[in-house]
């Protein structure tokens, strides 16, 4: 699959907007191969972000400068995806590299399996890194704590990013800089509860998006709503007419303004960690990954929230940077990649081999400008209630119980407002896609039930 | 004619804070923006529930007409340990209290409160002509701002000292909880003056209404114990913030920050 299979029309309707010609430019050279030193890791992980949630990749509606830094410093990739666009199960999958029917945590507020080791402890005990952690983990606590597997923690965290992110920045930071030489490297994971906020604004829409616009100044910086705000293509019952909460564009289009403020608290959060890098001189040889768990409705398909199969939810920002190794400024648009690959990935660049049955891939050869062989479809989990199995062009979702699903054609129908499940041409890709996900059902482990 | 006595609940965003102010005592001892004070909040999370999470205290001494100095405490909660943070402002007694020079440090503690060392941070700051310089961890760096800056703690003081509807909107860039990141766009503007229906407990009463087909009687929501309040409030919207309301009463003092789900509640119990 070369890199420039994905047109631009693909591009834009993956961000949604009109892009910026320096987006998409790629510096084109390949780095030098740093020493082959352990390096150090800092893993970003952040809550409920949209992919094209960033200026860079051509939003124009947020101002995301120290994301825009760096991608700029690295390799973003547009065709990222969570492995199931609910917290925990999310969350499981980027510290094991397994799904979540084979870490057991299918739903909210569950345990990793036990004896299914998380990237803290494979690290620590196999390449010898210390460990470090802070910020939300959910699996099942809520935040770091002392005596958590695998990582020391930095007890930060108490719920509302509004609150809490600039703490555990902050924490962070400190910990960067008064760290000192030592002989072994760190594997440190900041993870952010923004934008995640937003979730609340559903659970009191009179209060918190009232019917007449609480800042009047702000009727012309107000957010356009998707194209496909109204779109509720055909499928079973699961899939829902979307949010009836705000009723009118206007409150729709305040939601969507807070939402881009939560993305700019969560970059200026991002800014602090890429200074102490700098000020510490660790920016050229730490690796970066930023990612989040899963997406947000963001008035797409009317929907608010996760918990849905379109790519709103199932997309998520995939961005890794190290200029002492990686690609400068390159968008990758070719390449599915998924949640389970970070654990593949730092181990890579850790020097050791993933835990047994890990299912990603390792993004280094991309991320490093080579050509490798890549998988021609992902598939993911939603919820509990179906599977989705994509390609290159297309993206099938199922349902469990239910003999109905969804195809989209990606390139045609970025925005996912046609379902073509029900041409009779397209029977021979469904049976295609039905095919891969058998296949890929047969290679899982499935955890036992959780109580 | 007086004002009309209003409700929490005909006011954004009072009305989503409803719960939290709940049984909250307006201050009746006189006070001076511009002299020397405490100002003790609660810090509120309004989510799912309404929680007091941490506390944020900030002392004003007045160096002179035109400068003050600002002692800033703060403590949050977190699930398992307590995040502490401490600043010293000498600022401008100007519309954003403009910093002049500052000291700060943060460490987060365990869940018996003994500090986790290696997460302190110290850091020390002054206003230059070409913005903001920060020195942490023995280097120095610039802050880039575009025009006027201030800190968020900076404008808890600052709004108290602004003439309310005479306000002409401030533009300035924001650096919040002692971050180095600065925030654009800042624009901070009169919204309205109100009294209102401050404290007390949230009850339900029946209010008449006549109809072509009889009378009917609806609920409404009021305040038993509540005290009527003058106040005005300044709206501060901008980039990397929810936008903020603060509410001042009638001699300045600011009572209220809301901003999305947080807010700082004025009460001289609150112990940072």
């Amino acid at each position: 699959m070369s890199a420039n299979r994905c047109d631009r029309r693909s591009f834009l309707r993956t961000t949604g907007s009109a892009l910026g010609a320096a987006a998409v430019l790629t510096s084109g050279r390949h780095i030098a191969r740093a020493a082959e030193s352990k390096p150090n890791l800092l893993f970003i992980v952040c809550d409920q972000m949209n992919l094209d949630a960033i200026s860079y990749l051509g939003n124009a509606n947020v101002r995301t400068p120290n994301l825009d830094r760096l991608a700029q410093r690295g390799v973003a990739f547009m065709e990222s995806h969570s492995t199931n666009p609910v917290c925990s199960p999310a969350r499981s999958s980027l510290f094991t590299g397994r799904m979540p029917v084979e870490t057991g945590v299918v739903h909210n507020d569950l345990a990793i399996r036990p004896g299914m080791p998380n990237l803290g402890e494979w690290l620590r005990d196999k390449a010898g890194y210390e460990t470090v952690y802070c910020g939300k983990w959910h699996l099942p606590q809520g935040y770091a704590f002392a005596g958590m597997a695998g990582f020391r923690a930095l007890p930060t965290g108490t719920g509302q990013g509004a609150l809490d992110d600039a703490w555990v920045a902050r924490t962070c930071e400190a910990y960067l800089r008064n760290r000192g030489a030592k002989p072994e490297p760190f594997l440190l994971v900041a993870s952010f509860m923004q934008p995640h906020d937003i979730c609340y604004w559903m659970l009191a829409p009179e209060t918190l998006v009232p019917s007449e616009l609480p800042f009047p100044a702000l009727k012309d910086e107000l957010p356009p709503l998707p194209p496909n705000h109204k779109s509720f293509p055909d499928g079973p019952p699961q899939v829902g007419t979307g949010f009836p909460g705000f009723g009118t564009d206007l409150r729709w289009r305040y939601y969507l303004y807070c939402y881009y403020r939560m993305v700019e608290m969560l970059d200026s959060d991002v800014g602090r960690l890429l200074d102490a890098l700098e000020q510490t001189g660790l920016a050229e040889t730490t690796v970066i990954v930023f990612t989040a768990d899963h997406g947000e409705g963001a008035g797409r398909h009317s929907n608010v929230q996760k918990w849905h199969p379109y790519d709103e939810s199932m997309k998520v920002p995939m961005i890794c940077a190290c200029p002492s190794r990686m690609q400068h400024g390159l968008i990758n648009r070719a390449h599915l990649v998924s949640g389970l690959d970070v654990m593949s990935t730092l181990c890579d660049y850790a020097g050791v081999e993933p835990p047994p049955n890990a299912r990603g891939l390792s993004l280094r050869p991309l991320l490093e400008g080579r050509q490798p062989g890549w998988r021609d479809h992902l598939v993911c989990d939603w919820k509990g209630e179906g599977k989705i199995v994509r390609t290159s062009q297309y993206k099938l979702v199922t349902y469990a119980n239910e003999p109905q699903v969804q195809l989209f054609d990606m390139q045609q129908d970025p925005w996912e407002m046609t379902n073509l499940a029900g041409d009779p041409a397209k029977a021979g890709v469904i049976e295609e896609h039905r095919k891969l996900l058998t296949e890929w059902n047969a290679r899982m482990e499935p955890a036992p039930a959780q109580g | 004619m007086p004002e009309p006595v209003t409700q929490m609940t005909d006011h954004f965003p009072l009305a989503h804070f409803e719960r939290a102010l709940d049984g909250f005592q307006p201050p009746t001892e006189a006070f001076d923006p511009l002299g020397a004070w405490v100002n003790a909040y609660h810090i509120w999370e309004c989510s799912q529930g309404n929680r007091k999470i941490g506390a944020l205290r900030i002392e004003r001494t007045p160096l002179s007409a035109r400068r003050a100095k600002l002692a800033v405490r703060y403590r949050k909660m977190a699930a398992a340990g307590i995040l502490r943070a401490e600043m010293s402002v000498e600022c401008k007694a100007d519309g954003l209290a403009t910093p002049i020079r500052w000291q700060a440090q943060s460490c987060v503690h365990d869940t018996e409160d003994k500090p986790i060392e290696d997460t302190r941070l110290q850091e020390t700051g002054e206003a230059g002509e070409r913005g903001p310089r920060v020195k942490v961890g023995g280097k120095t760096a610039r802050v880039s701002v575009e025009g006027p800056f201030t800190f968020d703690w900076c404008l808890f003081e600052a709004v108290q000292r602004l003439p309310g509807e005479a306000l002409e909107p401030l533009a300035f860039t924001l650096i919040d909880r002692l971050s180095r990141e600065a925030k654009a766009e800042q624009r901070l503007a009169f919204r309205t003056a109100a009294t209102v229906e401050l404290g007390g407990k949230r009850v339900w009463r029946e209010e008449k209404q006549t109809l072509e087909a009889g009378a009917v009687y609806r609920p409404v929501p009021a305040r038993e114990g509540a005290t009527a309040t003058a106040l005005r409030a300044y709206n501060q919207t901008g980039r990397g913030i929810l936008p903020v309301v603060y509410w001042v009463n009638e001699q300045g003092r600011l009572l209220f920050a809301l901003s999305g789900l947080i807010g700082y509640v004025l009460n001289a119990e609150a112990q940072a």
